[in-house]
């Protein structure tokens, strides 16, 4: 017996050792991601105490916040996350950005007026070709090195020529499509000469995807293979924005700390860290925020808002956002290829319900494919008032399909809003004859069939980027745009759509958005179902948050 | 005759189903003296194996003693506790079972098994006891005992293991000895050979042996005397010649009848006609009585009152006891 | 000895063969799947162009076979290749995330282990008693409870209510560090650091989900250890053993629980194998950066190369704990050692 005892030893000490050793051969978060970035800042930080009062940053507090989603990555122009938005967007500062407004609820909105950001000045030709910036000259990177023109160069020489998705924009909307149209004049000054005018160049060289990235640390880790250093810069960053990244623990934690070499000084910060910690469960974080263990909550469901709202502890902000959810019906499949379907499907649906069931009244029925918030909306052409079974019939009649008909409906079964608002479609259309399955798929799955165009019935959304109807109208209702799941293609309103573009007067633009606000509701491609505000729940006291065209939150604002 | 070192006085033991009670032991009486062999013979479910794991206390858990008393020396086992009980069992009181290889435990060494035996009763070093078990096993007749200590159960014949069995029970050297068919599932020059072992046993040591078994064969080559079990009940206790010679109740009759008829291949269980139907064991009166031929009314009714024939040979059937009177 | 010598080596060539077998498996499986992995990466916004590009790059142009001795040769370096969705090497992202899960599953399997079998062998020593009953229903509870509901009300009460549980906020509160890597597992790099602070803060996040996952998966460890504690109690050789006058805790311990440990290992193994592929349900409500996260997000944004890598991952820990469970059952049981 002794004999076999000692065996069982062996065994078990044999598996602890290769669980030891599995660990040890597992790459850990600090071997595996350089931070180099936290070892700058390390050295930064003793500099800074050095020339100035360090007990000021150490007052202002640290701020918390719960989000649901993972940043992917931090590389400027590739990240696909909304948290990577958010992150990136403090790390980078592009030319110009929008201006800061503060709603009657103290929440920071992004106008539709641009400011200089790295960008003291600019000119523009009057031809609307030639766009001269003056770069600030107090501007720096985190690692002290000033921000020259040089730097905006290779950031719109990787944007054009790397792997970034942003060269996808830069030709359609701000007519750069080489790298030989920019130009480095002297050190602060930068001159882009445009293919043709456009009334969006400025929401373009705004996206924080052309924010400052230093030349010299680029070049310091290309390789052969990657000449743009995009494998560092995907969680390292020498940021020329106001923040930078000095803890990266992928699913976990990035701690956020001010870049004690931007620019605006340490005046500018509310706060002295903001961590984002990734709480995927969306009751975790109302508890944790209900204790007091986290000063914001992104992504509370709508449904629990109204309970939450009781605790005199915490306050919300609400701020609209021009994110248009539809049911996409596809014209070339039949029976969807008769405008007078589309257009009885769209009348038999209960709007109201769904804007007060789905998403608690927390938005609105945008009635436009141009959002609420978005300039140049408008809902004078919403021609649906409630449920119209009879003319729904009628006109379903009319167009061949007295009996209805019956088809599927795709839709994302994460969405949990879509899901939902699935259903009441499916009950809509019931009420006409029509029999909707409800095709419900993984997000990837779904997205994968979305590719195809083949789906003639489907649940999407857009938002767009720059809050300006030309981008709205054309992702969604130009001919060969690929995000345009409906097929709808008109010549005219890609007339109009290229007209959004270049043209800059206010007046003519609003009738240009106009005629295809009101194409798009007449073609009916879309049922309209809903456009939900973005709700966030913080610590009563958290003050600073805010929602802009290229980022959700500019952290410096935040504090309590 | 010297004092029994066994006394089963009126044992009764019940089975508890769900709806009802039923004994499966009816108070049955019989005594084993020193160093003798005796037979319990009767059919499956006679309640035979009960009488055995009755002495020793290991009774499956539904089944319940509910009456009589168990002597060993001047003590009633059924009133001892599990702890002094088992200062008995094993040391006093041995046992071995049918299916020798299923009842050795098979992840051990069959040289640990028996040396744990000897540990257990009789105070020796772990050493000594492995030389002990050594020697038990040789004494057994296992050749080339050394190595085979070390073997496994899945590594031994059923012979061989029942040999280890009967080492194992043999390691203090008990006063009772209970053998439960200790031979069944082996050929049948394996089974001559080791009642030819428990014999030997028996001489050498002095010990008594409760042979269980359902083959009168057995009976007439090893015991000296023998108890015929019906259904829980004992019909008739004698010694071997006078049960051959004499058999008085009726189903002992029937029993060496029907042997004699099929000659050696004496199994009791291929006499299906005998097997007795459940409902007997509700019966107050003799349980063989639906099944008899000398059947007397009062059979139904009423337990037949012991009759002995000679000293030695007793017979409960009330054809004896009325003409007794 | 050299049977169980011989024993161990045919056994680890099966495990090398099943391996094998399984990154088959897993590379046909994923060439299986009807999306196209370079369209994916490029995003919706790519041209034909591009993803014809991103085909090339990543090989998808060439000839399965050619494709499958790529994709070996890049295992047999270590290289899982990069994750689409985050474009990092994905032995990074699950070599940081194997601890998270390692240590949660570990701690819930010790507690199911030292909770289950005993509560098992007890309700089997004394079956149809009020304490069987208990522990059945017990059984039945974790059976039967909603791990996402359990864990929900976990920290509603623990966390929330009544403050016994660090915030769910993953493995350590919001600014402590983590020690210094060696195991990785907080609770033991604390300890070899002497940093108690730190090995409090992580033991106050482990073992509120570490409790959840053990009583849900201690309810099979149970219910095995009690069955096959019954089984081996009915046992001849018990019976023997008892005959013998061997006392009742010997028997159970010694004869029943090595016995009956054969059928239980079986389960333990399946277990173990289950808290290693990492609880999304847990994860999601602690927080707890693990690998059952990350498998639902890669999954549900088809990112290859990661779901391929988790599901090798996955098999090969099953397929090692199988030669483990082999190689106890060996040591346990002659009859397989020796024949």
């Amino acid at each position: 017996m002794k004999v076999r005892y000692t065996n069982i030893l062996v065994v078990m000490v044999i598996i602890f050792s290769m669980i030891i050793v599995s660990c040890q051969s597992a790459p850990t978060p600090e071997e595996t991601i350089p931070t180099e970035a936290v070892q700058l800042t390390d050295e930064i930080e003793g500099v800074v105490e050095e020339t100035e009062q360090p007990a000021t940053s150490s007052e202002k507090p640290t701020i918390i916040v719960a989000i649901d989603g993972d940043i992917d990555h931090i590389e400027l122009q590739q990240f696909r996350t909304i948290a990577g938005y958010d992150a990136t967007a403090n790390l980078y500062e592009p030319l110009v950005t929008q201006k800061a407004v503060q709603d009657e609820n103290g929440v920071w909105i992004g106008s539709n007026d641009y400011v200089g950001a790295g960008a003291e000045s600019w000119e523009v030709s009057d031809d609307g070709l030639v766009y001269t910036f003056h770069l600030r000259k107090e501007a720096k990177f985190a690692d002290g090195t000033p921000v020259t023109a040089k730097d905006y160069y290779i950031t719109f020489d990787r944007a054009i020529n790397g792997n970034g998705y942003i060269k996808l924009l830069l030709p359609s909307f701000a007519g750069v499509e080489s790298i030989d149209q920019v130009k480095v004049i002297d050190d602060y000054t930068l001159q882009i000469t445009q293919n043709k005018a456009s009334s969006l160049s400025l929401i373009i060289y705004g996206f924080q995807v052309l924010g400052a990235m230093s030349e010299k640390t680029i070049k310091d880790h290309a390789t052969a293979d990657d000449p743009w250093a995009e494998t560092w810069h995907r969680n390292n960053a020498n940021p020329s924005g106001p923040y930078v990244i000095t803890s990266w623990k992928p699913g976990e934690e990035y701690v956020f700390e001010p870049n004690p070499f931007y620019w605006r000084g340490p005046d500018y910060y509310g706060n002295s860290k903001v961590i984002y910690r990734v709480i995927p469960d969306a009751s975790t974080r109302e508890q944790l925020l209900r204790a007091g263990d986290i000063d914001i909550a992104q992504g509370i469901p709508y449904k629990d808002i109204a309970d939450l709202q009781k605790d005199s502890n915490l306050t919300f902000f609400k701020i609209k956002t021009p994110r248009v959810y539809h049911a996409g019906m596809n014209v070339t499949k039949k029976p969807f290829d008769d405008v007078r379907v589309r257009k009885a499907v769209s009348m038999a649906v209960d709007y109201q319900a769904i804007v007060d069931n789905v998403i608690y009244g927390f938005g609105e029925n945008p009635k436009s494919p141009v959002g609420v918030s978005m300039p140049t909306h408008t809902d004078e052409f919403w021609p649906y008032e409630g449920p119209n079974i009879e003319d729904a019939k009628a006109l379903l009649a009319e167009a061949g399909y007295p009996d209805g008909f019956e088809v599927d409906l795709l839709v994302p079964q994460e969405d949990q809003a879509r899901m939902d608002a699935a259903t009441w479609i499916q009950a809509g259309l019931a009420t006409i004859g029509v029999k909707v399955n409800i095709n419900a798929q993984p997000t990837a799955q779904f997205n994968s069939l979305l590719d195809t165009h083949e789906q003639p019935f489907y649940m999407f959304e857009w938002y767009s980027w720059g809050n300006d109807p030309a981008f709205q109208l054309h992702w969604n209702f130009r001919c060969e745009a690929w995000t345009n799941y409906a097929l709808y293609c008109d010549p005219a309103m890609d007339k109009i759509i290229d007209d959004l573009i270049v043209t800059s007067d206010p007046d003519k633009r609003e009738e240009l958005s106009y005629q295809g606000q009101k194409m798009a509701l007449d073609t009916a491609t879309w049922i309209y179902l809903y456009q939900n505000d973005w709700v966030v729940a913080a610590q009563k006291g958290v003050t600073g948050v805010g929602f802009f065209n290229d980022l959700h939150t500019h952290f410096s604002n935040l504090t309590k | 005759m010297s004092a029994p070192i066994i006394r089963v006085e009126e044992l009764t033991v019940s089975l508890n189903t769900d709806d009802h009670q039923r004994n499966i032991i009816d108070s049955i009486s019989f005594d084993m003296f020193p160093k003798e062999i005796m037979g319990l013979v009767g059919e499956s479910g006679s309640g035979k194996t009960m009488t055995a794991l009755s002495i020793m206390q290991l009774l499956p858990k539904t089944i319940k003693i509910c009456g009589g008393s168990i002597w060993y020396e001047d003590k009633d086992l059924l009133k001892m506790t599990s702890r002094e009980i088992r200062t008995i069992r094993g040391n006093k009181i041995a046992m071995i079972f049918q299916n020798p290889r299923m009842a050795l435990n098979p992840l051990m060494r069959v040289g640990d098994q028996i040396a744990r035996a000897v540990c257990l009763h009789c105070e020796v070093s772990s050493e000594k006891s492995k030389s002990m078990a050594v020697e038990l096993m040789s004494q057994v007749g296992i050749p080339d005992a050394e190595s085979r200590a070390r073997s496994y159960p899945h590594q031994l014949s059923g012979g061989m293991a029942q040999r280890v069995l009967i080492a194992m029970m043999l390691a203090c050297k008990p006063k009772l000895l209970i053998a439960d068919e200790p031979t069944t599932g082996l050929d049948v020059t394996i089974q001559a050979q080791i009642f030819k072992l428990i014999k030997e046993i028996q001489s050498e040591i002095g010990v008594a042996v409760l042979l269980i078994t359902h083959d009168f064969g057995v009976v007439s080559e090893v015991c000296d005397r023998v108890g015929v079990m019906y259904a829980g009940q004992i019909m008739e206790i004698s010694s071997v010649i006078d049960v051959f010679t004499n058999p008085k109740h009726p189903y002992t009759q029937r029993l060496l009848k029907s042997i004699l008829r099929v000659d050696r291949k004496s199994d009791l269980d291929t006499n299906k006609a005998l097997s007795p139907i459940s409902a007997v064991f509700d019966s107050p009166g003799c349980r063989f009585a639906s099944q008899c031929d000398c059947v007397r009314p009062e059979c139904l009714w009423e337990r037949p009152k012991i009759y002995t024939d000679s000293p030695g040979h007793s017979v409960y059937c009330f054809n004896y006891s009325r003409d007794n009177k | 000895m050299s049977n169980f010598f011989n024993f161990i080596l045919r056994r680890f060539l099966l495990t090398i063969i099943a391996v094998f077998g399984v990154i088959i498996l897993v590379f046909l499986l994923t060439r299986l799947l009807p999306n196209n992995p370079a369209a994916l990466r490029a995003g919706p916004l790519a041209d034909a162009e591009l993803i014809k590009q991103y085909e090339r790059e990543m090989g998808l142009d060439k000839p399965l076979i050619v494709q499958f001795g790529t994709y070996t040769g890049q295992l047999m370096r270590g290289d899982l290749g990069d994750s689409w969705r985050t474009s990092q090497p994905v032995r990074e992202e699950l070599g940081i995330r194997i601890p998270a899960t390692l240590e949660l599953a570990l701690s819930a399997f010790i507690i199911a282990l030292f909770f289950g079998v005993p509560l098992g062998i007890i309700a089997a020593f004394y079956s149809d008693s009020w304490i069987d009953q208990i522990v059945r229903v017990f059984a039945t509870l974790g059976a039967s409870l909603a791990l996402f509901w359990l864990a929900l009300v976990g920290v509603y009460i623990f966390y929330y209510l009544l403050h016994w549980a660090a915030a769910p906020v993953g493995r350590l509160t919001i600014g402590i560090n983590e020690p210094p890597e060696i195991t990785g597992l907080f609770l033991i790099d604390s300890l070899l650091a002497g940093d108690i602070e730190t090995f409090k803060d992580a033991f106050n996040h482990l073992w509120l989900p570490a409790c959840t996952l053990a009583f849900i998966v201690s309810a099979p460890i149970i219910k095995i250890s009690r069955s096959s504690m019954k089984d081996v109690l009915n046992a001849d050789y018990i019976r023997t053993a008892k005959a013998i006058g061997v006392p009742p805790t010997k028997l159970l311990f010694k004869d029943g629980l090595l016995n009956a440990f054969i059928p239980i290992l079986t389960m333990l193994g399946i277990v173990f194998g289950y808290l290693m592929g990492g609880n999304l349900i847990v994860e999601q409500v602690f927080a707890w950066p693990g690998i059952g996260q990350y498998a639902w997000k890669a999954l549900s944004t088809n990112d290859f190369n990661a779901v391929q890598s988790f599901v090798l991952l996955i098999a090969v820990v099953y397929v090692s704990l199988n030669f483990i469970i082999d190689l106890i059952y060996a040591l346990i049981n002659p009859q397989i050692r020796l024949e």
